[in-house]
């Protein structure tokens, strides 16, 4: 269970993250293994398509249907770079991370964020460790539970919709309702 | 609570990021002092929105648009987030603020619309785009350039499209780029304001105007064809203080526009009959006797004919009958303009966008210069100048390499190209008229233009005839625009690059009305893959001369802050009072001469003097005389005038959301008479149709419009397919060759009808 | 004696360039469609051309708020020393009854926060001793901050056409009316 949902989370960030066709294929194919999932198999899928619409939601050079960015659903209007995004630059300084590309992309990016929750629920998992614990509980409950369903709406009643983005959207809708709120009973007041 | 265990998370946490630094737990004091219940700060503070906070690290930037007041701006920024802006508060000019425009530029440095990658269009207009490295986009683009190269012998398959989008020094070079890659060609010419240059330089010269700030000297002020109320907001208070003491400040223009509804007097003139008003007003204060014979005798020649002209050609009543304006008005002003020394005439660039337009502007001049008005503080015949651009144009003059071939023949030469001409080969660029972009691009042969780079330009919103310039656009093998945001242009691209905004680049600015510099600092890192102009150039050189080694002289490895400073000279030092371009890190500064033009009469004509009659005008193939020329004849019922909105600068800052909010949608604004015989509402959705192409848009009714013409402001919208470009053809302005390299195009000689939708 | 903040605004002056409007925006990024300071276009009854003479309005810090008295939780206050009326957005419910009350129209309703929000008369730049963003940005000084405990400066008016008569209320605003200039139409058509 646990490395296969590490996997699938590595996926969900690849595609992201993805920069081409290829990156796009491999991710989905990764998670067309993993998934049990309605949509139609990635062998049965035209990479070139996915491109172009994962382009048209999430990248450019047309304003994108569904940025994938969390200030874009959290602040008071879709802006890059608002208080949002500056409070998940201070998560991941606490968890000890940082973003190679900062202040080039946006640390609420969807992809730098799954790639937090990669390292949040490695270091969440073993044992005596209240503190990452923690913390992945406050940035899954505060933070990503909130904004990843409003993305999700948004990429799905997008305009331009593919086989691709469909298993990808599945996908993460599953993984986030699998992540069960920690009980963050070290509250110490 | 148990500290992490900097090895376990270590081995535990899979990321590609880098840069680890395992802080302890509880050792990050700021964050820790932010979780729940004490630790985390809550999600609601979070959503609390944007504040005066304090403790802002300062930069500054300056507005690079093409505009008057070319504002200087401190940027405030806070955890490298650039936050809020303000405008300079050292220049006298712009006193802290900024306008509408200026004060919209974070949210063009932050939107989520902005292109962030290079991309590549499969198909163009079809949407379908693939995100590409920086490596294969200029691969593609390279092997394109040595493929011309090979197939036609020259670069000259290879074309230039770039004006006013970045008036940034450093982005001369683009152009730098292009000369060194070979001998290309260059849409050269400007749509803006050629005319009136070319004018200014028959009559005196040079285009030279005082310093604004001067104008609260006027003790009469003509606003001729210019809105400085919406397009030079700073100026205004320059205006309304003069006129607390005791100026008179009249307004002349075919609208009733938010400057006329400033002034003490407003004259709805007949479009592009400015030309015979101004000839009216001389031949009165030639009869009254009030013309400054002392100044004329002086600093003029060829007076003695224009008065010849005046008594055989003009009267008073012919002007009124070609203007519109009351005789007795034109005489009352005269007088008055004649009577209060010193009397100043700003002269707009919109009336000299007609087939008239230099002419007119020469009229205007002689006008305030038998009036004794030239070369006097608060005086002047006001258009523009470029006193202070004294700069290096390092990034621009670039060598061709080795033994290139090029166009055999004269290049033309733009207003704002300060190169020497060069001694040596006889080849240079291919030079097409910009203003007929479209016709020049499909017309050109021997060899074809091939590919298209766009840069700082918009053509797809702002050139004429549209539909023929999506032909053109069609021929093309290869389409590069270098961009901020998705636009009518890039629809039509095949590559795409992101290219900075002003946060994130390097470089020094100045005006073409007031008299500062400013420096232009890198405040933030430049997002997501954006690269200035310069470094795309330096890009593009590297990748060429790895496929084809020696093929562009541009060097490939550049500093943008070394090469900022490299465009500084100590005539640019001297001018501006300054020791170092650091001192400008500091604040604005301002020059200390050239701030009241022609003030010791020694002007840049043949003769030295202010020339009423001018030979070199007449080589040129133009009257000698600032004599009358007639206006285009109209080709349909309404006349269409496509001027500046308060709310963009060109095809720029309309897109933004911000803008949305308080400027949502285009109109077209007709007179309630002229809609009511078309039986319009105000309200009504309309078609506006002529033979260039037709807009179909909302109806607003007002008589801020004549009966006899239609308005509707430059120049598209994002999410509608407005193009007030549909219905502008390329019919050239008189002037504009000698000085800008092409003549002018006449914008506001457009016709056109109107019909409920 | 404390001090009533308000704005003057001086028709006579404002050229309708939406500068102020948007250095509201520049300062505190409201969401699309919330807009604390408006530049509103006069009548024509008012002022016979069309879009040409505006007032441009915020908050007028009234000096008995309807706001702060309808407001079923206390989230507004008055200052005492400059008389600034504030809004605690934490504390809002969302009620909308300050929204209803107001007869200037200054509350916004937020509708992603769904909560009200208004005019701050950027209290946060006055306490660190600087001018309103509005008033900073206004190219033709056409705002100002006024003191309403001074006596009135020679001209100006508390009633004018188009702007709600509130005597109980008591805003603290001041205006100056535009003067229209002599109009000489063409004589050809």
């Amino acid at each position: 269970m646990y490395p296969t949902q590490q996997t699938r989370l590595a996926a969900l960030r690849d595609f992201f993250l993805s920069r081409s066709g290829d990156d796009l294929e491999q991710a989905c194919r990764q998670l067309n293994k993993l998934e049990k999932s309605d949509a139609a198999p990635a062998d049965a899928m035209d990479w070139e398509t996915a491109e172009f619409a994962f382009n048209r939601l999430f990248v450019g050079p047309m304003a994108p249907e569904a940025p994938p960015y969390a200030s874009c659903y959290l602040e008071e209007e879709p802006r890059l770079m608002g208080e949002s995004t500056l409070e998940i630059r201070r998560i991941y300084e606490m968890a000890g991370l940082s973003s190679p590309l900062q202040g080039r992309l946006p640390d609420d990016h969807l992809g730098l964020e799954l790639d937090a929750a990669l390292g949040l629920t490695s270091a969440a998992a073993t044992p005596d460790m209240e503190a990452p614990r923690a913390l992945w509980a406050y940035f899954l409950n505060t933070h990503l539970k909130v904004w990843v369903p409003l993305f999700l709406e948004k990429a799905r009643n997008a305009d331009t919709s593919h086989p691709a983005l469909d298993l990808v959207l599945d996908a993460l809708e599953d993984w986030l309702a699998g992540q069960d709120p920690i009980p963050t009973d070290e509250k110490t007041g | 609570m148990t500290q992490w265990n900097q090895d376990n998370i270590k081995t535990a946490i899979d990321c590609p990021m880098t840069r680890r630094r395992f802080m302890k737990w509880l050792t990050a004091a700021g964050a820790a002092a932010m979780l729940p219940c004490g630790f985390l700060r809550s999600g609601q503070a979070m959503a609390a929105g944007t504040v005066y906070e304090g403790g802002y690290d300062t930069f500054r930037n300056a507005c690079p648009r093409n505009c008057y007041d070319t504002c200087g701006m401190v940027t405030h920024v806070k955890d490298g987030v650039a936050k809020f802006v303000e405008g300079a508060p050292e220049s006298t000019f712009t006193n802290g603020g900024l306008c509408v425009k200026g004060h919209s530029y974070i949210r063009r440095l932050y939107s989520p619309d902005r292109i962030k990658y290079p991309m590549v269009q499969q198909g163009r207009g079809t949407g379908n785009w693939k995100r590409i490295s920086w490596d294969e986009a200029l691969t593609r683009i390279s092997e394109k350039f040595i493929e011309i190269n090979e197939k036609d012998g020259s670069m000259l398959g290879l074309a230039l499209t770039k004006y006013s989008g970045n008036f940034g020094i450093t982005n001369y070079g683009v152009e730098g780029m292009f000369s060194s890659l070979g001998y290309t060609t260059r849409m050269v010419g400007t749509p803006c304001w050629p005319a009136g240059i070319d004018a200014q330089n028959y009559d005196m010269g040079n285009m030279w105007c005082n310093d604004p700030e001067d104008m609260v000297n006027a003790r009469y002020i003509i606003l001729w064809g210019v809105n400085p109320a919406w397009c030079s907001v700073h100026t205004m208070k320059y205006i309304y203080e003069a006129k607390r003491r005791g100026a008179k400040i009249l307004c002349i223009d075919p609208v009733l526009t938010q400057t006329a509804a400033k002034a003490d007097e407003y004259w709805q003139v007949r479009t592009s009959e400015d030309g015979a008003l101004a000839l009216g007003m001389a031949r009165h204060i030639l009869d009254k006797g009030l013309v400054d014979q002392d100044w004329v005798n002086q600093n003029a020649v060829g007076f003695a004919e224009f008065a010849d002209y005046l008594n055989s050609e003009v009267t008073l009543e012919w002007a009124a009958e070609k203007s519109g304006v009351p005789a007795e008005r034109i005489a009352r002003v005269a007088e008055e303009f004649a009577g209060n020394n010193p009397a100043t005439i700003w002269i707009g660039y919109g009336m000299q966008r007609h087939v008239n337009g230099g002419a007119s502007v020469r009229a205007i001049d002689a006008l305030v210069a038998m009036t004794g008005n030239v070369g006097k503080v608060g005086g002047g015949a006001r258009y523009g100048h470029l006193m202070t651009w004294g700069f290096n144009y390092h990034a621009m003059v670039q060598q061709p390499p080795k033994g290139v071939k090029g166009y055999l023949g004269p290049a033309a030469k733009g207003e704002f190209d300060f190169t020497k001409d060069q001694e040596g080969p006889s080849y240079s660029n291919r030079t097409l008229n910009i203003n007929k972009t479209a016709r020049e691009l499909l017309n050109a042969s021997d060899p074809p233009v091939r590919a298209l780079w766009v840069s700082c330009k918009n053509p797809l919103s702002q050139d004429f005839d549209r539909n023929q310039l999506i032909k053109a656009f069609n021929k093309m093998e290869m389409v590069v625009v270098v961009d901020q945001f998705f636009n009518q242009t890039v629809e039509q691209a095949d590559i795409v690059l992101p290219v900075t905004t002003l946060f994130e680049e390097w470089t020094v600015n100045v005006g073409y009305w007031h008299y500062w510099i400013s420096l232009n600092e890198q405040s933030v890192k430049p997002l997501y893959e954006s690269k200035s102009n310069l470094e795309i150039a330096a890009a593009l050189s590297k990748k060429m001369n790895q496929l084809k080694p020696g093929s562009c002289t541009f060097p490939t490895e550049i500093d943008t802050r070394e090469w900022l400073e490299k465009e500084f000279n100590s005539g640019v030092y001297g001018l501006f009072g300054l020791n170092s371009w650091q001192d400008l890190k500091k604040g604005m500064h301002k020059a200390g001469k050239h701030l009241t033009a022609w003030a010791d009469g020694k002007f840049g004509t043949p003769s030295g003097k202010y020339e009423f009659k001018s030979d070199l005008c007449a080589e040129h193939g133009f009257n000698a005389l600032p004599k009358y020329v007639d206006s285009r004849k109209p080709y349909d019922k309404l006349r269409v005038l496509t001027p500046h909105t308060q709310f963009g600068l060109h095809s720029q800052f309309v897109n933004l959301d911000w803008m949305e909010d308080f400027n949502p949608k285009p109109y077209v604004y007709i007179h309630p008479d002229t809609a009511k015989a078309r039986g319009i509402a105000d309200g009504d959705t309309v078609v506006v149709k002529n033979k260039t192409g037709s807009v179909t848009i909302e109806a607003s009714l007002t008589d801020n419009v004549p009966t006899d013409a239609i308005l509707m402001y430059e120049a598209w919208f994002r999410n509608n397919d407005y193009n007030c470009q549909n219905l502008v053809d390329d019919t050239s302005a008189d002037m504009g060759a000698y000085k800008a390299g092409a003549p002018g195009v006449a914008i506001h000689d457009q016709f056109a009808d109107v019909t409920k939708a | 004696m404390a001090k009533q903040f308000g704005f003057l605004v001086d028709s006579d002056r404002c050229v309708g360039c939406f500068t102020c409007a948007m250095a509201c925006k520049n300062q505190y990024h409201q969401e699309k469609g919330v807009v604390w300071r408006q530049v509103y276009p006069l009548t024509q009854e008012i002022y016979p051309h069309r879009e040409r003479a505006f007032y441009s309005l915020a908050c007028n810090q009234c000096e008995h708020p309807a706001c702060l008295e309808v407001c079923p939780v206390s989230a507004y206050y008055k200052r005492e020393a400059d008389g600034i009326v504030v809004h605690e957005q934490d504390k809002c419910i969302g009620c909308g009854n300050c929204i209803r009350s107001c007869p200037f129209g200054a509350p916004k309703y937020n509708p992603t926060l769904k909560k009200a929000e208004k005019c701050s008369f950027c209290w946060q730049r006055i306490d660190a001793g600087l001018t309103p963003m509005c008033v900073l940005s206004c190219p033709v000084d056409a705002i100002a901050v006024i003191d309403t405990t001074e006596p009135d400066a020679p001209g100006l008016l508390r009633d004018v056409p188009g702007f709600p008569r509130q005597p109980s209320l008591n805003p603290s605003v001041r205006f100056r009316l535009p003067k229209q200039p002599v109009v000489i139409r063409r004589e050809d058509i």
